[in-house]
């Protein structure tokens, strides 16, 4: 489930986030407590504890006092705008140093695409 | 139960075990103490455990003197991988004993774990197979649910079904009863996701002591031509290298920003990130003899 | 109290067993003698449960220190609190073992009186004499016991170079006993010293040890398994 080549609470803000997005964990939704998730997932609890805090942190979920966490309202299109604006510099533009490397011209690609 | 631990040493005779380590360990935690061979973590756990009395320096439980403290004895539970039984007992004799004497111990749940490993109580300790061995050795350490659990290479022997029954275990108690557990291991890869802190001991002495996320993508491998890869790690502490031909690979220990990854790139560099057992092989790798 | 309790329970099953054997080889003895010599000279059940007070304590001393220390120290108890519920076991042990001692020759004494055979020279018990018999026995049973744990102490403590020497001096509250206070199987006790400075210079050297094992023992390392 987990690799350890960076810090696993990262790896399960990240899960819970692309959960989010592709719709199978809902707003306000609760989400598995820490025990539970740890549990689950055979983890140290203070390390999930430490990737729900970090969500909490970002906005991406809420909690009510005695009864868990919760995603928020706006997570999904909040997370969705960031992860867009990540694309371009994270996803095309890699893609267009790598092109420009081998010699695939733009127009190739957008040619590429068109044709999907 | 927190630990305390100040300039503790270690003596046999004129082997020194243990190096003047200071260690604090905060209580509620699950750590995992690694170390090579002869590293000095039965030593440590002896101590702590006060199995062995500290040849100088002290080790303090909750605040109090922990050596031939009944108070701190009472809420400790020692496992070390060959059990302290009498070999001629029935398991059941064993089980009756701590019953008798520990006063936080847990019967029925003792009952679940000898019945999880496929134990039998009216075997002998002389009978049990190595693996079957250290099964009955964790069952007693968790039953006991001391404050403070170590648990001594308790995998020993123990095949791959039996020690995810082991861990799974480990980490369901733990979360019914929180409390501090000490576990040593060699086998890091499969337990490291149970450890909340990581200890790792190389030669009697703590050389690491930290969360175990922030292990995780600690070290750093930069690989490109020999000589950019020269000037780009000069400062950074070197766990390990190799070249061929003109390329040279070097393991760090440390991070890098995103700039200087980013800068790194633009000169043929390409970064990778190591995984906790390759960073403590290269933390620890040194030959022993050196520090004799 | 706890660790005092639970060396008795350990001990029961063989306690049992070990004096239900007593109990058979008596019985046996007695039915042999009667046939292949006739009336009894001395007290045949004296001369094996009088064995059996001194050996038994050494072996029961040895064994306390070299297997059942380590797991009580395994279950929370201190060295300390060990050392002190072991040295109430070892009275209690030995007072219960120089009881047997008298009660066996007070049955087997009434017994062998009813079918008269008894000879001349049968130590006959005495309400009188039970107490003597008692006093006679239990300081050489401790001082046995004394020896077993003290002899161990230097294995265990230290490692068998240290061991072996340390045998001597360990040895000393054994040899002291069976020196001053006796009681065998014709009903003689010993003269060399009157009874009283014989007891107290006994138990003496039985507490000096145990004083002394106290010490070695209390900041010893908990010995390994091996394997």
């Amino acid at each position: 489930m987990f690799h350890d080549r960076s810090p696993i609470y990262l790896q399960i803000a990240e899960g819970i986030k692309n959960d989010i997005l592709s719709g199978s964990l809902e707003e306000d939704q609760q989400v598995m407590s820490t025990n539970q998730y740890a549990a689950f997932y055979r983890i140290n609890p203070a390390t999930a504890a430490k990737g729900f805090a970090q969500l909490v942190d970002e906005g991406v979920l809420y909690k009510r006092r005695g009864i868990g966490m919760f995603v928020s309202p706006d997570a999904r299109a909040r997370l969705r705008a960031e992860r867009r604006e990540r694309f371009f510099a994270e996803v095309v533009a890699p893609m267009l140093d790598e092109a420009k490397r081998i010699g695939i011209s733009v127009d190739e690609i957008v040619k590429h695409l068109g044709e999907k | 139960m927190s630990i305390e631990i100040r300039e503790l040493t270690v003596r046999y005779g004129g082997t020194v075990a243990v190096d003047g380590v200071d260690l604090d360990l905060a209580g509620g935690k699950i750590y995992g103490l690694l170390g090579r061979n002869g590293s000095g973590k039965t030593s440590l756990l002896s101590a702590i455990a006060s199995y062995r009395k500290p040849s100088s320096g002290i080790v303090r439980i909750d605040g109090e003197e922990a050596f031939e403290n009944p108070r701190v004895a009472r809420r400790t539970c020692f496992i070390r991988d060959t059990l302290d039984l009498s070999d001629s007992d029935r398991l059941r004799t064993a089980l009756d004993l701590a019953a008798r004497l520990r006063p936080t111990w847990d019967g029925s749940y003792a009952a679940h774990l000898i019945e999880v490993f496929g134990l039998n109580p009216r075997k002998r300790v002389s009978s049990l197979s190595r693996g079957q061995r250290s099964a009955f050795g964790v069952v007693l350490g968790l039953a006991a649910r001391t404050p403070l659990t170590i648990l001594d290479e308790s995998y020993l022997g123990m095949d791959a079904v039996a020690r995810t029954l082991f861990y799974r275990e480990l980490l369901d108690d733990y979360l019914r009863h929180p409390r501090t557990i000490i576990l040593s291991t060699h086998l890091i890869e499969e337990v490291a996701d149970l450890f909340e802190r990581v200890i790792i001991m190389d030669r009697g002495r703590v050389i690491v002591h930290d969360e175990t996320d922030a292990l995780r993508g600690r070290g750093v491998t930069v690989t490109g031509p020999a000589e950019a890869v020269t000037s780009f790690v000069a400062g950074h502490a070197v766990l390990g290298e190799q070249s061929l031909g003109g390329v040279r690979a070097v393991t760090l220990d440390g991070h890098f920003t995103a700039g200087d990854i980013e800068r790194g790139e633009a000169a043929g560099l390409s970064f990778g990130p190591i995984g906790i057992q390759d960073l403590f092989v290269h933390l620890t790798s040194q030959p022993l003899e050196a520090s004799r | 109290m706890t660790v005092f309790s639970t060396l008795f329970r350990l001990y029961r099953p063989i306690l049992l067993i070990f004096w239900g054997i007593m109990l058979v080889v008596e019985v046996i003895g007695l039915v042999v003698i009667d046939h292949a010599v006739g009336p009894n000279k001395f007290s045949f059940w004296i001369v094996m449960a009088g064995a059996a007070i001194k050996y038994w304590p050494l072996v029961a001393g040895i064994l306390v220190i070299s297997l059942h220390m380590k797991l009580f120290v395994a279950n929370g108890i201190t060295r300390g609190e060990f050392l002190g519920g072991m040295g109430m076991f070892a009275v209690g042990l030995t007072a219960l073992f120089a009881a047997l001692v008298v009660a066996g020759h007070a049955v087997e004494s009434t017994l062998l009186g009813a079918l008269d055979l008894r000879a001349a020279t049968y130590p006959v018990f005495t309400l009188d004499g039970a107490l003597s018999e008692f006093g006679h026995l239990l300081p050489g049973s401790m001082a046995y016991m004394v020896t077993g744990m003290l002899v161990t102490a230097g294995f265990y403590r230290w490692n068998p170079w240290i061991g072996v020497p340390l045998i001597i001096p360990g040895a000393i509250p054994l040899a002291v006993s069976d020196n001053l206070v006796r009681f065998d199987q014709f009903g003689e006790t010993l003269h060399r010293l009157p009874y009283g400075p014989a007891v107290v210079i006994t138990l003496t050297v039985v507490v000096a040890g145990f004083l002394v094992l106290y010490s070695v023992m209390r900041d010893t390392p908990i010995r390994r398994t091996s394997g």
